[in-house]
């Protein structure tokens, strides 16, 4: 089966599930790998992100980690429901 | 020439109270695929989605509006008393109650259609707006012949309904059977509709099973909602 090409969507949505089951804080290292993603993806990706305060950063020591907000909580909520909504429609 | 069916005073508003109803549950759906498309604008088949249920509601709209004049007019003829001014209300009627029933019966075929087309997007654009064009003058002719509205409705509810029986084999879930259960109670309205002439209770009996049909589907829309409050109260 041929597998369908990830959407903006998707993509926002893997990385913030992937932080959220980390239990709210990832590294960015671990994010790229867990979302699947090229350095250069993250950091674009990770911009949008911050934008939408969807997450934030901080540094702990030499370290950076990236927070998820509740906004970004609330993000991944509504887009469960609209996957469920596509589901019922078959869309 | 347009024909006026007279029903006993029990009967007046009561299918525009129902129609109101399944108005309400369109328009719920109608809002949520637009907020949901502006997360997800590359799905293209939002676009029919919306459509058709705009179209839906504004047939809706149409039979409710067009049906208070059937009613007021029924009243006026009967409050006046006065023939010429009898005349006047009737003529002025008689054309709203035309464009109304006609707009109903158009836009209705039409966004069935157009559900239709979520899960049939590859027919050639030339095929499908063939298909419009037969269905808009289905809509004219079925004046006269208002079972032959009913029947097409019917026929495109049955392919509605085989479309998404295949898809929901694929991939299961409980909205999509409501989904499936609610087309085919409206079916069976659709079906009822078509005996209308053997007595005009059979109407209200018609609108009181599409209302159960959209209601259906609004437990399944419903179902969507309220899963995600279910998690936000487990967390």
């Amino acid at each position: 089966m041929v597998s369908k090409k990830r959407e903006r969507i998707d993509i926002i949505y893997d990385m913030l599930v992937a932080i959220q089951r980390k239990g709210g804080e990832i590294k960015p290292t671990h994010l790229m790998y867990k979302a699947n993603l090229a350095h250069r993806q993250l950091k674009s990706y990770l911009e949008e992100l911050l934008e939408k305060n969807f997450v934030e950063k901080e540094k702990r020591g030499d370290k950076e980690v990236i927070l998820i907000t509740d906004n970004g909580l609330n993000f991944i909520e509504k887009i469960q429901e609209m996957r469920r909504f596509e589901d019922m429609f078959k869309l | 020439m347009i024909k006026l069916i007279s029903f006993s005073n029990w009967f007046y508003g009561a299918d525009i109270i129902l129609d109101l109803l399944s108005l309400f549950i369109i328009l719920v759906i109608l809002f949520s695929s637009i907020k949901y498309f502006k997360l997800n604008k590359s799905n293209s088949k939002y676009k029919y989605l919306i459509a058709s249920f705009s179209l839906l509601s504004f047939s809706f709209l149409a039979k409710v509006l067009s049906h208070i004049v059937i009613y007021s007019h029924d009243f006026a003829t009967k409050q006046i008393g006065i023939i010429n001014l009898t005349y006047q209300t009737i003529s002025h009627s008689t054309t709203l109650v035309f464009w109304g029933i006609l707009l109903y019966r158009i836009f209705s075929l039409l966004a069935l259609y157009l559900f239709f087309l979520i899960y049939s997007e590859h027919i050639e654009k030339r095929t499908q707006i063939l298909i419009v064009y037969l269905l808009v003058m289905l809509g004219f002719l079925s004046h006269t012949r208002f079972f032959a509205y009913h029947l097409t409705f019917s026929v495109l509810l049955l392919l509605n309904i085989s479309s998404l029986i295949r898809r929901n084999k694929l991939h299961k879930t409980k909205q999509t059977s409501f989904l499936i259960t609610g087309f085919s109670i409206l079916f069976l309205s659709q079906l009822t509709f078509t005996f209308i002439s053997l007595a005009p209770p059979i109407y209200l009996i018609g609108e009181a099973i599409q209302l159960i049909g959209y209601s259906t589907i609004f437990i399944g829309f419903f179902k969507v909602i309220s899963n995600g409050v279910k998690k936000k109260r487990k967390n």
